[in-house]
């Protein structure tokens, strides 16, 4: 798509999620929350993943920290900002950590690590009773009003609470969006491609690849943390691998190789899932075999397939310009 | 003060001393080959001293600083770079990104994380000109591992230099290529080297250009050094006639 047309769509799409409230159903509204977290998320992940070559099968444990220590404050303290800014620190933290261990193995490695340390905070949640609520969860987590200064906005509705996620999600794209144009984002990809080549131009690869698993663990953290105060309950399942595969699918789906593939694919999963509940108890086998479908159908995911399509031939970039300016 | 001085230099695989007790000094300026049959400890060598492996025993200091245990990205931060035998680009990045991701860390911005890449044209010039003294300016925007295989090379050399070392080692740098491509690969070498005030460490197999473009050979054999000296003299020393050049004519 040529640039024009891309913030023409953007700014569509943008106007769209702004109205939703107005002319959607509350069960839109609300499918549409998850549709935005699980994008963060999926973002997120496939900055460690598109962009640094690390597949994470750990991210449900960050979205976790995320949700659990959100929800612990709202019920001491009902703010939501404390709240969501507190569980998102504490995802951070986690994810330094867990990190620090992890990325010094690559490949099936890495992954095996993250599988595993996103197990133990699953166990965590299961069996630390008392500060996670063992297999009860924690219930009763109040939608607690946002308090700016001197500002409080109540947030009664989900509908309301719609657009404090929007305007979280939004942002936290927008500056990951930021991040993968920026000579930070070219080294993470340097690394992905070669890490030997990526150290031996002076490129601390240890510590680029600590750094992406730190942003896709806060955006699994700002995605949880947003989550207790839309569903009031926060239960052990979200920390389980199965959860974390959700983002990996989403990337999948809409394709790695683009910034928007995460975007599209947590759309196209979070509402493939709900229309095949309606039909089926066995949803799981048949949005397995959709996943299947789609994975093979679009190589390389929908957006790097669908996107051509649109395209006109892509204008040169403002690079070629400039060469061709300095040419005698 | 010598640039770069290696003393006692062992590395072992199990029961392959690939360096057997190395010393090695390199002066600022020109280019030495390093030549040596197969398996003669050349690219361990320079493995060591690049940090991509770290040496049994032995010392390494560069510009009059110790470096022996430094990592890599550390030892290219002080201006010492290398290019490897097997192809080692970003195949993914563009041409221009290729050149971009050594000259902005060399900048200190490779950690910007919020401004975008074309942000920096002072960077961006510099990959530009450097596409240009490689001829593949017209290929700026392609993907690295589309490019022809001369090509390749050609941007792998340019990566090593984009950091501006004042040494580069550089491992057999025109493999796989035809002796036209590979005769003007090492002319570029010549002249990024003068111009850049690059002093060049060259492992090279084809002794016509090697005895062209050094002023100073150095013959590893098992491990050792056999011989080191100007082109002339090696050409002449019947050891290195005898282990070496013999078998290749």
């Amino acid at each position: 798509m040529s640039p024009r047309a891309r913030r023409w769509a953007l700014g569509a799409l943008l106007v769209l999620l702004v109205s939703l409230p107005v002319w959607a159903s509350r069960y839109v509204v609300y499918l549409t929350i998850h549709i935005l977290l699980l994008a963060l998320n999926a973002a997120g992940f496939n900055l460690l993943f598109g962009y640094t070559g690390l597949l994470s099968f750990g991210q449900a444990g960050f979205y976790a920290v995320g949700a659990y220590t959100c929800a612990r404050i709202l019920l001491a303290w009902p703010s939501l900002l404390p709240g969501v800014l507190g569980g998102t620190v504490a995802a951070t933290l986690s994810a330094v950590l867990l990190g620090y261990l992890s990325v010094r193995h690559t490949r099936i490695y890495f992954s095996m690590l993250t599988l595993a340390f996103g197990m133990m905070i699953f166990s965590l949640a299961w069996k630390w009773r008392a500060v996670t609520g063992g297999d009860d969860g924690l219930v009763g987590v109040p939608r607690a009003p946002l308090e700016l200064w001197a500002l409080t906005v109540p947030l009664p509705t989900v509908e309301r609470y719609y657009v404090v996620v929007l305007v979280a999600v939004v942002a936290a794209v927008a500056l990951l969006h930021r991040l993968v144009r920026s000579p930070l984002g070219l080294a993470l990809q340097a690394v992905r491609d070669s890490e030997v080549r990526a150290e031996h131009v002076g490129l601390p690869v240890r510590r680029l690849r600590l750094l992406s698993f730190a942003v896709a663990g806060t955006c699994a953290g700002l995605a949880g943390s947003l989550l207790p105060a839309l569903e009031n309950t926060v239960t052990p399942p979200i920390a389980h691998w199965t959860a974390s595969a959700e983002p990996v699918l989403a990337a999948l789906l809409g394709g790695t190789q683009r910034f928007g593939g995460p975007l599209v694919g947590a759309f196209l999963l979070v509402v493939s899932k709900d229309v095949i509940v309606r039909f089926t108890v066995h949803w799981s086998l048949v949005l397995g075999a959709v996943v299947i479908a789609l994975v093979l159908g679009f190589r390389g995911g929908v957006v790097s397939v669908v996107e051509p399509w649109l395209a006109r031939p892509r204008p040169a970039r403002r690079a070629v310009a400039r060469a061709g300016e300095q040419a005698p | 003060m010598s640039l770069l001085v290696a003393e006692g230099l062992r590395k072992r695989f199990g029961d392959l001393a690939a360096v057997d007790g190395v010393d090695l000094q390199v002066e600022e300026g020109g280019c030495v080959a390093l030549i040596g049959p197969n398996g003669a400890g050349k690219t361990t060598l320079l493995n060591l001293l690049s940090g991509h492996l770290l040496p049994d025993a032995g010392r390494i200091s560069f510009r009059g600083e110790e470096v022996t245990r430094l990592p890599p990205h550390a030892r290219v931060r002080r201006g010492l770079s290398r290019s490897f035998q097997v192809m080692t680009i970003f195949p993914q990045l563009s041409a221009r990104e290729n050149l971009l991701v050594p000259v902005l860390t060399r900048l200190r911005r490779a950690t910007e994380p919020l401004r975008p890449v074309d942000a920096f044209p002072e960077a961006w010039e510099e990959a530009d000109a450097l596409l240009r003294d490689l001829g593949l300016l017209e290929a700026a925007d392609m993907p690295a591992a589309s490019l022809p295989h001369g090509d390749q090379r050609r941007l792998e050399l340019g990566i090593a230099v984009a950091s501006r070392p004042r040494l580069c080692l550089l491992d057999e740098p025109s493999s796989g290529l035809n002796p036209l491509e590979r005769a003007g690969l090492l002319d570029l070498v010549r002249r990024l080297g003068a111009e850049r005030a690059t002093t060049f460490l060259v492992v090279e197999h084809d002794m016509d250009v090697v005895f062209g473009l050094a002023h100073r050979v150095v013959v590893m054999d098992r491990g050792r050094v056999l011989a080191d000296g100007p082109p002339e003299a090696i050409r002449a020393d019947p050891r290195v006639r005898e282990t070496y050049l013999g078998e290749e004519e």
